[in-house]
């Protein structure tokens, strides 16, 4: 049997399947003449679910006058100076092997080093603690890890963001203001 | 569209600030997928224009959200009014949004290859004269713009894709006074496809064809002299080897080698635009007259000047065309 399929069935299709007739429904669910258009939908379905990086945000910001960036502030890695090579150490071969330390950390500011953030990684997990530098407690932000844009929400910084996996940040975005998504 | 955001609620509250980001937040995602989808369209005005799909996205949607004297985003109150049926519904409101973005990443593209190629935007000018006068409909599926028989009201089926719309065949494009009519019949009869023709792969087919519709007659009363496209691109160069000569050869900024150099690569830049479109990175035209010109004495030397003189080229053959 033929169906005339509009651009709106294949849209609900993905969007709103309670709305097709069982007819359509059907008939898309055994189609193969639909599956580009119905691929770029679940695509948009995807992409709208996904969180803006924070160059978006700010390219947005930029381009209309009516979007309000939240007060968006960056970290930088401290620079650490190298370390000096010792002169003379010189090791027996039969010395134990110098292990790795299980534990190491690094310390992010932001340019007016208002927060300052550290980031310490164990063997198998992390934890990131977030201070202000005016001794305030910060509440109801999220921190953004990049380049890896992950995100998470902290209702306040009195203890550290725990996470099961080692993060080494370039930078650090702590973003405030969030509007409430339903 | 299940993505935390409620596009109803957004929609009805307008002047509240946090929908309107979320608002605008939700479009601009919507826009840089439909980009993304249609990203061979636009892949040489990015390059072209130095442009990312972020903001060529962002470009495509910002006017929706410029505000009248009273604050509002009269564009969109506007285009909810005009949407039927009434915007009642979470799902109505979804697809409206859906649809509002796409249709305005559509003009936007449109718009750019309007104004990187006066050929079409020549050819656009005139089909769009033939759609009126056929009494044609132009509708907007996944964010293209198709041609429609006029007792239409929306595309239903399988869309004709880019790879089948360059297989039709050449006769079907041939006659200007039947050329919708054959397209018509053509994917009513021989294929399985929507009776839709895509507008700007239309174009880009006819363009390439060099179909009749290239020549400059009859189209529109207004142009009665008939010249072919060969003797405007010409002319188009005459005009900006003219002044190049003038502004620069006759200044002493470059000497009579740089021009018969620059000569040879604005005509095949020229021809180019004629036969499909320029490719991105001017600095390969060079290469081709000269391979001593390395991509440091490009950027040095020539860059500047030859994009100036690419544009007044562009520039004069839109003249030409419209003269």
């Amino acid at each position: 049997m033929k169906i005339d399929i509009t651009e709106q069935d294949l849209f609900n299709y993905v969007f709103s399947p309670d709305l097709l007739s069982p007819e359509v429904a059907e008939f898309l669910n055994n189609s193969k003449e639909f599956s580009e258009d119905i691929e770029f939908f679940k695509e948009l379905k995807n992409s709208l679910r996904q969180e803006l990086s924070y160059q978006e945000k700010k390219l947005l910001a930029k381009k209309i006058p009516s979007y309000q960036l939240n007060e968006i502030i960056e970290l930088y890695p401290v620079q650490t100076p190298a370390k000096k090579k010792v002169n003379g150490l010189i090791l027996a071969a039969a010395s134990e092997e110098q292990k790795k330390p299980v534990v190491s950390s690094r310390t992010y500011y932001d340019n007016n080093k208002a927060y300052i953030i550290k980031v310490i990684n164990y063997e198998n997990s992390c934890k990131i603690f977030v201070f202000s530098t005016l001794y305030e407690i910060i509440q109801n932000f999220d921190l953004i890890i990049t380049p890896q844009n992950l995100k998470y929400h902290i209702d306040d910084n009195s203890v550290p963001l725990e996470l099961d996996f080692n993060v080494v940040p370039e930078s650090i975005t702590l973003e405030f203001n969030l509007v409430q998504q339903s | 569209m299940k993505t935390g955001v409620e596009i109803l609620s957004t929609l009805s509250n307008l002047n509240c600030p946090a929908s309107r980001k979320q608002l605008i937040e939700v479009s601009y995602k919507i826009a840089l997928t439909y980009l993304k989808y249609n990203f061979r369209k636009v892949k040489k005005i990015l390059i072209s224009e130095e442009l990312t799909p972020q903001e060529l996205a962002l470009d495509a949607i910002s006017s929706l959200f410029e505000s009248d004297e009273e604050n509002r985003f009269i564009i969109i109150e506007e285009a909810i009014k005009r949407w039927n049926p009434p915007i009642d519904s979470e799902k109505e409101a979804e697809f409206f949004l859906n649809k509002l973005i796409a249709s305005r990443i559509e003009q936007h593209i449109s718009l750019l290859l309007r104004q990187s190629d006066p050929f079409f935007s020549r050819i656009l000018d005139k089909i769009n004269y033939l759609i009126k006068k056929k009494g044609l409909k132009k509708s907007n599926y996944l964010g293209n713009v198709y041609v429609i028989p006029s007792h239409s009201d929306k595309i239903t089926g399988c869309v004709i894709k880019e790879e089948d719309f360059n297989s039709l065949p050449l006769e079907i494009f041939s006659s200007r006074e039947n050329l919708f009519e054959n397209i018509f019949n053509h994917l009513k009869n021989e294929t399985s496809f929507a009776v839709a023709i895509p507008l700007n792969l239309l174009i880009f087919r006819l363009k390439e064809v060099d179909s009749s519709l290239f020549e400059i007659s009859e189209a529109t009363s207004d142009y009665l002299e008939k010249r072919n496209v060969d003797s405007i691109v010409e002319s188009a160069l005459k005009i900006t080897l003219d002044k190049f000569e003038m502004s620069y050869i006759k200044k002493g900024k470059f000497d009579n080698d740089d021009f018969l150099l620059i000569e040879k690569v604005l005509k095949d830049i020229a021809y180019d635009m004629k036969d499909g479109g320029v490719s991105p990175g001017l600095y390969k035209y060079f290469v081709v007259h000269n391979p001593e010109i390395t991509q440091e004495i490009y950027l040095n030397r020539y860059r500047n000047t030859l994009e100036y003189l690419f544009k007044i080229l562009k520039q004069n053959i839109a003249s030409e065309l419209r003269d």
